[in-house]
């Protein structure tokens, strides 16, 4: 098991956002984490590096606790995390997007980190952005730049925050089709998504979280088509079908 | 005409070295007042609360009292009252710095607040530490976002100079109060200051728009 969450419970002020969760993803498995806005879906994905602190539960990644844990970076460079806004580094370039931490870091020398940075650009596409800033790009090419950069740590599990409910419609294709290719290859995935056909297609479980509670959990085809709670039906059929849309 | 130009010469080099102590206390106080800024700057964003008090005391003091105030007490109440015996120029020094010190504090907090939190949640999930986060990504954006208010701060700095001459420091206002005693001539005299103070503050406001250029990393930049 690459990840194992128990009774999380998240509280902002008195608010509680995430009410007993518990879920576990296994190497190589694709999980799509749907459901209402409000929902915690992100917050959830957010507290599975730490950007969020849980006040009860565990988390287990790559067999360690990292709630417990005094300093989380050398994990977290096992965790790669794909933001909704991009949060790509303005000041930049897109090469130096994606090299900067791992040199920093001492992960690799300048040319190694290069290297594969290029290899991973070409991957998304982008290659002749290298030299470019971030501020030149459309949504599209942001995010695949935001991809490659996660990627070139070499993460052993990508977490994906909606990476594209913030894209014009015709640039969401090629974002998809870069995470599809990933899940091909392998990759452990959780992706925070409203993009039911990416989910239907691409996951081999999709959780589907309302009001802090993880409802229901099924393989697409199952929950897709048969969906066992009356929320998770309702919700169904308001995305799959919007109103006005019909007839 | 030739008159006003001629009596320029003539007072110049008395105006020149009031000029010279005039630049030296604003470089010396904005230089220990960036240094204690910055540091103010991180107590204010800091999560630890008394640190954060110790920042906010500091400025709701500092810009409560005008600076003449602030250099009459340094000098007269703590340099004689107290018998230090530190000299004008000291005291000048250190009332300018707790002035601009408490401005420089809130510039960088308003500059670092001003980036996108997105930036240091990137950062940090790629493995970097706190503090590498904020010396790679942030601090190089807050920069570029603080410079105009930075410059702002030099210039109002370099200008509050003149309020020093209060407590008898030879600086530009000071030694064209004395050309003035001398020759009555307040009309030439004071538009001669007018004109060296314009000109500092133009030189400066070029530096700084060169340097902005080259700190841009927007479409139009490299």
């Amino acid at each position: 098991m690459i990840l194992e969450a128990n009774n999380i419970k998240k509280f902002f002020g008195k608010n509680e956002v995430l009410k007993d969760i518990s879920f576990n993803v296994k190497e190589g498995e694709v999980i799509c984490i749907i459901g209402p806005s409000g929902s915690g879906k992100s917050t959830l994905l957010r507290c599975l590096n730490r950007l969020e602190e849980i006040q009860a539960g565990t988390i287990q990644i790559l067999g360690e606790e990292i709630t417990a844990m005094k300093n989380i970076n050398n994990l977290r460079k096992e965790i790669g995390m794909v933001f909704q806004l991009f949060n790509l580094f303005p000041n930049y370039t897109v090469l130096d997007n994606i090299t900067m931490a791992p040199i920093l870091l001492n992960k690799m020398s300048k040319k190694e980190a290069e290297t594969k940075a290029l290899a991973l650009l070409e991957q998304v596409g982008l290659t002749d952005f290298k030299d470019v800033y971030p501020s030149t790009l459309s949504g599209g090419q942001k995010q695949r730049v935001a991809i490659a950069r996660a990627l070139e740590m070499g993460p052993r599990i990508m977490l994906f925050d909606e990476p594209t409910s913030a894209l014009d419609p015709e640039m969401v294709g090629e974002v998809l089709k870069v995470m599809k290719d990933l899940a091909q290859a392998g990759m452990t995935m959780v992706v925070v998504t409203h993009e039911m056909g990416f989910a239907r297609e691409v996951a081999d479980r999709v959780i589907f979280m309302d009001g802090g509670y993880i409802v229901e959990e099924n393989t697409p085809k199952e929950l897709f088509s048969h969906p066992q709670s009356k929320r998770c039906q309702t919700f169904l059929s308001s995305v799959l079908h919007p109103a006005g849309l019909e007839g | 005409m030739a008159a006003y130009f001629s009596l320029f010469i003539e007072c110049l080099p008395t105006l020149l070295s009031g000029l010279e102590m005039t630049l030296f206390m604003a470089v010396v106080s904005l230089i220990f007042a960036c240094i204690i800024g910055v540091i103010l700057g991180i107590f204010s964003i800091s999560n630890i609360k008394w640190l954060e008090k110790i920042a906010t005391f500091y400025i709701y003091v500092v810009r409560g009292i005008p600076l003449m105030v602030l250099g009459f007490f340094i000098f007269f109440g703590i340099g004689g009252g107290l018998n230090l015996q530190f000299s004008a120029l000291t005291a000048a020094v250190i009332s300018l710095t707790i002035n601009a010190s408490a401005y420089m504090a809130e510039i960088f907090r308003g500059g670092i607040q001003a980036v996108d939190i997105g930036q240091v949640e990137a950062a940090r999930s790629l493995g970097l530490s706190y503090i590498q986060a904020m010396m790679r990504v942030v601090l190089p954006q807050a920069i570029k976002i603080m410079i105009p208010a930075i410059l702002n701060q030099f210039i109002t700095t370099i200008k509050d100079t003149s309020i020093l001459s209060a407590i008898s420091v030879r600086e530009l206002v000071m030694n064209g109060e004395i050309i003035v005693a001398r020759n009555f001539k307040p009309f030439e005299v004071y538009s001669y200051l007018a004109i060296m103070y314009l000109i500092v503050i133009t030189i400066l406001s070029l530096i700084t728009r060169r340097i902005e250029r080259n700190m841009s990393y927007d479409s139009r930049g490299k």
